[in-house]
């Protein structure tokens, strides 16, 4: 399997979890909405994980690049954490219109961060890695 | 393989999208403003008129988003993008006043002084973004349908330039309708027609969670708008016209299929502009074949199919300027950067679009009354519609100018 394809179907896994509970609070559904963002989160950040204790480490060692596309998705993943945090806040002070406002910025920010990854970054990998090896390790940490 | 790679580092700086996003408005508000005048005197004066929003403020929103968008969307980088973006906004301003004012009653010396601006600005940007372009090793639907666009905005230019040479009397003085027609038919659905529909292929799906567009094609529309487009100005039977507007049509319903489909369901401005767009295009491409170059119809298409361009435009920069806002605060490292809805409230993005429905509803009565009040009454919409949207981006920049000094003067304490 291509790891392009095993990772981009994640990012199209964990945009439908942030739809869902997106729809949840802005129809005021608090406990539902709860529910569906821990789903949201706990996926997202799995996927974080994935990539940055598997494919990161494996992609700078093959090809040199440690400066390069690694860290700036690292830093991405960092400011994408830093609005889950303030998703969560918003969530258990019920702030409807301040969730949606972070939410707006998160999704944009994650979508651009998709791209680069899905043009940029998977091919590449695809170019050096072994990509069965490295879905088979990425599986093992747990499913999207 | 170092390029690629490195490549995801740029970040152009804010300050370029925001010149050319604001120059623009300023052009959308001097345009309504020549609209006002040409109703109150009863001179029409289409040329200058359609140039002040199809240059200034298309044309400058287009160059703009493609600097911002061409790193990420296609991993295409501008090597130092300021000076770039510098020399094309300054010449691209000032050609386009100049066209305007020589389009105004054609005289040579403007004429050709802006067109030379404009000619400058253009040709050398565009054929640079089409080349970063073309030496990528991989294309989506969307890097590969820009491709197209940017090939047929460069020619389109050429042909632009070649129209204003044959109608000072320096060249091909008879071949100047058929320049005329080109550069538009070249301009109208090959720059921009291509253009939006490939951002589409990409922005719908991934920001609204929808099912994709169907990918044969979402491949084959760019090339397929570019011949039918060459078709139609070479065969000018109506029934020659009808593929072009069959494909651009099938374009919006299927946007409208996806927009409905959508996994994010929470009520958006923006969906609803992009709603409005492509209904506006379904309405012009119907009336396009059977609109002849020069008559009252094909007026009306051009104003259907402006509606259009006006409508997703105004999508994407309620949604650029606030998510950059946010994005350059955050990579200065300022904490709690302000999100989306701080910096442009969802109640100003409505107001923006109840407002240009409004002015979209009285364009429209004006144009089939032909009444000179109604026409004076959509010049002022228009002129409130485009301050709008200037106070609103203008708020959107300085509130991004008053953070960053602020962390700024912290940091240096």
């Amino acid at each position: 399997m291509l790891i392009a394809q095993y990772l981009t179907e994640e990012h199209r896994k964990c945009d439908q979890f942030y739809a869902e509970a997106e729809k949840a609070v802005s129809e005021g559904d608090w406990k539902k909405a709860k529910k569906l963002f821990e789903e949201f989160k706990e996926k997202t950040l799995l996927h974080f994980q994935k990539e940055e204790e598997v494919l990161f480490p494996e992609f700078e060692a093959r090809t040199g690049m440690v400066m390069g596309p690694t860290q700036v998705m690292r830093h991405e993943h960092a400011q994408a954490r830093e609005l889950i945090d303030r998703l969560e806040k918003a969530l258990e002070d019920k702030n409807k219109e301040e969730f949606l406002s972070i939410g707006e910025s998160l999704m944009i920010l994650i979508q651009q961060h998709n791209m680069k990854e899905e043009q940029i970054l998977y091919p590449m990998s695809d170019q050096h890695l072994e990509g069965d090896a490295m879905v088979e390790k990425m599986a093992q940490l747990g499913e999207v | 393989m170092s390029a690629p790679g490195i490549s995801l580092l740029y970040a152009p700086p804010f300050s370029i999208v925001s010149r050319f996003f604001l120059t623009s408005a300023v052009f959308g508000v001097v345009g309504s403003l020549i609209g006002i005048y040409q109703a109150v005197t009863g001179e029409f004066r289409f040329q200058a008129l359609v140039h002040t929003f199809t240059l200034g403020f298309a044309g400058m929103t287009m160059v703009g988003a493609l600097f911002q968008m061409l790193p990420v969307v296609a991993g295409a980088v501008i090597e130092n993008p300021l000076r770039k973006a510098t020399f094309v906004h300054a010449t691209l301003t000032a050609g386009t006043a100049l066209l305007v004012a020589g389009l105004w009653d054609f005289k040579k010396t403007l004429l050709i002084a802006g067109i030379l601006l404009v000619g400058m600005s253009l040709l050398f940007i565009l054929p640079l973004m089409l080349y970063k372009l073309l030496r990528l090793k991989s294309y989506t639907n969307t890097s590969s349908g820009m491709r197209y666009a940017l090939l047929s905005a460069t020619a389109g230019t050429v042909l632009g330039i070649l129209a204003v040479l044959s109608v000072v009397g320096i060249l091909w003085s008879e071949h100047y309708n058929f320049l005329r027609e080109a550069h538009m038919s070249l301009m109208l659905f090959g720059w921009v027609g291509i253009l939006i529909a490939s951002v589409a292929f990409q922005v719908i799906e991934m920001f609204f969670v929808t099912p994709p567009y169907p990918e044969k094609f979402a491949r084959a529309l760019p090339p397929l708008i570019l011949l039918l487009a060459f078709v139609g100005l070479f065969f000018e039977e109506w029934f020659f016209k009808i593929p072009l507007s069959a494909v651009l049509i099938v374009f919006a319903f299927l946007t409208l299929d996806r927009l409905r489909k959508r996994r994010r369901k929470i009520p958006d401005p923006l969906v609803s502009l992009w709603y409005l767009g492509m209904v506006l295009l379904i309405m012009s491409m119907t009336l396009y074949p059977f609109a002849d170059f020069g008559t009252r119809s094909f007026t009306g298409f051009l104003l259907l199919y402006g509606g259009f361009v006006h409508s997703v435009i105004l999508a994407m920069m309620y949604r650029i300027i606030p998510f950059l806002v946010w994005l350059h605060l955050s990579n200065r490292g300022v904490p709690n950067a302000p999100t989306m809805h701080e910096v442009i409230s969802p109640k100003k993005a409505w107001w923006q679009f109840y407002l240009h429905i409004a002015c979209i509803s009285a364009l429209a009565v004006a144009f089939l009354t032909e009444n000179k009040m109604v026409s004076i009454l959509t010049g002022f919409g228009y002129s409130l519609s485009f301050l709008f949207l200037l106070l609103n981006l203008s708020g959107g920049v300085f509130t991004y100018v008053r953070i960053a000094y602020r962390s700024d003067d912290a940091l240096q304490r």
